[in-house]
């Protein structure tokens, strides 16, 4: 093996480990938040639609969902998200169809009650409440799982 | 009155949007079209229904919930009909000490119901109760029925209820918002449920009270008030042997007095229900009902001429047909329904939300005594009624989009004046925005 073949793979082992601990301690601050907030709900949603890399940080996600215009711009980084506005960003990820109201005016308002609908939400499905980082984690599991098995 | 409600509609379509809550408008569409083959067809065949509601819902920390919903109804018979429909705050509470104990409640307009529905299930104003013990669970409510709209009523239970809820159908332009107040009464009702207390068997005890709050000279002429008890006892629970297989049974007795006449009657009714999961979602349930008549009515309300009234008198009607809507008084109705998703293994969810159910349902009276909708021949003493045949067909084709359809046929016995079929078809479309 050439010293060029070994730094590389050096290099690449050391990426590898940043990007999984980025985002374990992303998983491990959103398992204990009672409210997610806007910067690690853009995380996870684009994290898991392979819109970004692992290996952004919560800034970076936050400007992309800016950016594609899912999140509006005066949304602060630590403010709480609400579940209208994560089910907004998910279903904007994942490229999902809604129903006649959501076709017309996508909006968060919608997309929390399509959600529920297509058996997402199984509890209140209110856009305007706030959610815990553990049923954000586990709307997004669902939804990687079942467009994976697809 | 007026003032109040006009002025909660419009708190609460300004708090709510800015509220951690959810707020929606539901818009409901339902066509009918029945005609009996014995007449000629014409345009008065069609009726129809449409709603406009604000529904309205808020967390108040962490226990309390408001919830709010108020609709505007148009019918043929009748020109617009403002009402609120919900109105209330409720909440619950884990008891303290770790006994795994609770205490829920609701108070303002809400639904209120006994276990079995057959004697009372209607909106009111008032407060409800549920305190869960580790071996079982009471609950009490009291309600009071005289703000409520009149039209929006089903306790009729004398002629001057009658009269009010035939009157209701006005079409004075001037009536835009307002109907006449259903009768003003005091409902209570208080259950204790002992859940799965042996071999899963759920055991409950029921007791209602109703209460008229009228005088005599403010009904109509022949009209006494009513004042109604009702006891009852029910048994829920699976059938060990057969998975999936559960049954209901109910009964109530009841008294009461009008005039000079005691009610001493009784109703008793049930289900079996069993759940094919595997195949296309399937669901078979068995269901019947019989409550008690009086032969010797000349009116079949407070129409008693001898005796005991022995005709059961319930507070709500809930009639087990869709065109036969006799109520549960001098009735023995057996019903089969089986629903299924003919799509249930399909993945697009369109497909898969479409449910068709089939009933069929056959009616009698218990004695020769009048029923509740009149129609059956004075020189019958048949006790065969009819068969009424219902099919269903309900998708929410979009998370804000349903649809149903349903047709039905009633075959009239010879019993009955009129023994052509009759036809009824409806659709229904809702939109939820």
């Amino acid at each position: 093996m050439n010293i060029r073949k070994i730094v590389l793979s050096s290099l690449f082992a050391i990426t590898c480990a940043f990007t999984y601990a980025q985002s374990n301690e992303v998983i491990d601050e959103v398992l204990v938040q009672d409210k997610l907030t806007y910067g690690n709900g853009a995380y996870l949603v684009l994290t898991a639609s392979e819109i970004i890399d692992e290996s952004f940080s919560l800034e970076e996600a936050m400007s992309a969902g800016k950016e594609m215009g899912w999140i509006k711009d005066k949304k602060q980084i630590d403010a709480p998200i609400s579940l209208g506005e994560y089910s907004f960003l998910i279903m904007k990820s994942f490229d999902m169809k809604g129903g006649l109201f959501y076709s017309i005016f996508p909006s968060p308002r919608y997309a929390s009650r399509e959600l529920a609908y297509q058996g997402y939400i199984s509890k209140d499905s209110g856009a305007y409440r706030k959610l815990s980082g553990q049923e954000a984690l586990s709307l997004i599991g669902q939804i990687v799982r079942k467009r994976s098995s697809k | 009155m007026k003032k109040i409600l006009l002025t909660i509609l419009l708190i609460i379509s300004v708090i709510l949007p800015v509220a951690a809550g959810d707020f929606g408008i539901t818009i409901d569409a339902s066509p009918t079209i029945e005609y009996d083959t014995g007449s000629t067809f014409d345009i008065s065949a069609l009726t129809y229904t449409a709603k406009a509601a604000l529904w309205g819902n808020t967390a108040i920390g962490e226990n309390l919930i408001a919830e709010f919903q108020g609709g505007y109804t148009i019918e043929d018979d009748r020109i617009f009909l403002l009402e609120l429909d919900q109105l209330q705050l409720g909440g619950s509470f884990v008891m303290a000490g770790g006994s795994g104990g609770f205490m829920a409640f609701k108070a303002g307009r809400l639904s209120f119901s006994e276990f079995s529905g057959k004697v009372f299930a209607h909106t009111g104003d008032g407060l409800s109760i549920e305190w869960g013990l580790p071996l079982m669970t009471i609950s009490a409510f009291g309600t009071y029925t005289g703000l409520l709209q009149a039209p929006s009523s089903t306790i009729i239970m004398n002629n001057t209820d009658l009269d009010a809820s035939n009157n209701s159908t006005d079409t004075d332009s001037e009536r835009v918002f307002w109907g006449p107040l259903a009768s003003p009464r005091v409902i209570e009702g208080v259950t204790i449920t002992f859940p799965e207390i042996i071999a899963q068997q759920t055991i409950i005890i029921s007791g209602v009270f109703q209460q008229d709050l009228r005088q005599d000279e403010d009904l109509v002429s022949g009209d006494y008030t009513l004042d109604t008890i009702y006891a009852g006892f029910g048994l829920v629970g699976p059938i060990p042997i057969i998975q999936s297989l559960f049954y209901s049974l109910y009964s109530y007795g009841s008294t009461g007095w009008y005039d000079t006449n005691v009610i001493l009657a009784g109703i008793a009714g049930g289900s079996i229900n069993y759940f094919i999961p595997t195949f296309l979602a399937s669901r078979i349930v068995i269901e019947g009902l019989i409550s008690s008549g009086d032969s010797d009515q000349s009116d079949f309300y407070e129409g008693n001429t001898s005796g005991f009234s022995t005709a059961f008198v319930p507070i709500t009607t809930a009639p087990a047909g869709v065109i036969f809507t006799a109520q549960q008084t001098n009735l023995f109705y057996f019903s089969g329904t089986y629903s299924m998703k003919p799509f249930a293994n399909s993945k697009n969810l369109m497909l898969n939300n479409i449910l068709i159910a089939l009933k069929g349902t056959g009616f009698f009276r218990t004695t020769t005594g009048a029923i509740s909708t009149g129609g059956v021949s004075s020189s019958s003493s048949s006790r065969y009624l009819g068969t009424e045949i219902n099919l269903n067909i309900i998708s929410r084709l979009l998370s804000d989009v349903g649809l149903s359809m349903s047709g039905g046929i009633f075959l009239p016995s010879a019993a009955m004046d009129s023994t052509t079929p009759v036809l009824q078809a409806s659709m229904s479309l809702s939109l939820s925005i």
